[in-house]
């Protein structure tokens, strides 16, 4: 067979209706996908953007009425530096969310950021907060009540966590990450 | 800025005019109807949210083609959590009516579904009659890079198409 018939024998479905639409369901399900989305990066963003202001707000409080020593400063400096680093890569994430990707390289090359800054953020959320969380969660109960069930509990919630998070990373964004370089590799490739 | 309901009508007008186009990715890049559903869904979400980018400088065409073709290209079959439990957006009946039309047709479908994600894209594009220039343009690479990769698509599927004629007499 040659090419040009391969051509026509394509060409015959332009006409013909392969499927029929739902158009109804169709707008509904764009909406609801979209804002669910939105939804808990919103969330996300703001439960850890707001949570590393806090915590500087409550440092330079306590350390402010307290008469507490200067040094309390650091880790209240800290917390915010995190907060604007936070800021800062939300905003240039929605940015590059928004920049519509001209070609197929543009689009596998943001396919590829987007899921190297989950798998980042995977990560930051694992090292900086559930691990630090949990630990400090524990000593204050250990320090408050020596209830050593609540902390074996805290230590195996902790773990689950932190195996959810590490168990996500491996069977779903390092192994897209991946398939979506070699994609950009056979691309590139002549 | 675009209202809300503004864009859905143009939406709808952009998927009832192309939705043939729409299809023949979602049929080579997604097997299972289920799957197909998701992959339309996927595409259908990112052509809503390109249209307040649409400035007009590209054919309305060349606009859905490019958003078509780079979600597909990157759609994995992770949409399978956010499934909903509502109606199928697709209905299966007409894929098969059509596809019981031609044999032909059903070979080379099959022949674009054995192909690496890139050459299919390729292929789909060459099918539907876009010059190397288009096509180095919708897929970011150089026009020798197209025409090399073209040549080899081509050659195979003739190579192919031969094999099936032998096998018939």
């Amino acid at each position: 067979m040659k090419f040009d018939e391969m051509k026509k024998i394509w060409d015959k479905q332009n006409n013909e209706p392969m499927y029929a639409i739902n158009e109804n369901t169709l707008i509904q399900m764009i909406r609801s996908r979209i804002s669910k989305s939105n939804f808990f990066l919103k969330l996300y963003d703001v439960a850890m953007i707001g949570s590393s202001f806090f915590v500087a707000i409550l440092l330079i409080g306590d350390t402010w009425f307290h008469d507490e020593s200067p040094i309390q400063y650091i880790p209240a400096g800290v917390a915010i530096i995190l907060g604007i680093y936070m800021l800062v890569e939300r905003s240039r994430r929605k940015r590059k969310e928004q920049a519509f990707s001209q070609s197929l390289l543009d689009s596998l090359d943001q396919a590829i950021w987007s899921t190297a800054y989950l798998i980042r953020k995977a990560e930051t959320i694992m090292l900086w907060y559930v691990l630090p969380l949990f630990g400090a969660l524990a000593i204050s109960v250990w320090l408050m009540s020596e209830k050593i069930w609540v902390v074996i509990c805290l230590a195996i919630v902790a773990l689950f966590s932190y195996f959810g998070i590490l168990w996500e990373l491996k069977r779903w964004h390092r192994p897209r990450k991946k398939a979506l370089i070699h994609l950009k590799t056979i691309l590139m490739q002549e | 800025m675009m209202q809300k309901a503004e864009q859905d009508n143009l939406f709808l007008n952009w998927i009832n005019g192309y939705k043939n186009l729409i299809f023949k990715f979602v049929r080579a890049y997604a097997f299972e109807l289920e799957d197909q559903d998701d992959l339309f869904q996927e595409i259908c979400i990112q052509l809503w949210r390109s249209i307040p980018g649409y400035r007009g400088e590209s054919a309305v065409s060349t606009w859905i083609y490019r958003v078509t073709l780079n979600t597909s290209v990157a759609w994995t079959r992770k949409e399978k959590k956010y499934r909903e439990g509502k109606a199928p957006l697709l209905e299966a009946h007409t894929i098969q009516k059509a596809s019981d039309q031609d044999d032909r047709l059903d070979w080379l479908y099959k022949q674009v579904i054995e192909m690496d994600k890139i050459d299919r894209a390729l292929t789909l594009l060459l099918l539907d009659g876009f010059s190397y220039k288009e096509m180095s343009s919708m897929l970011g690479i150089s026009e020798s890079n197209v025409g090399v990769k073209i040549s080899r698509i081509k050659k195979k599927l003739i190579e192919k198409s031969k094999e099936i004629i032998s096998d018939e007499v």
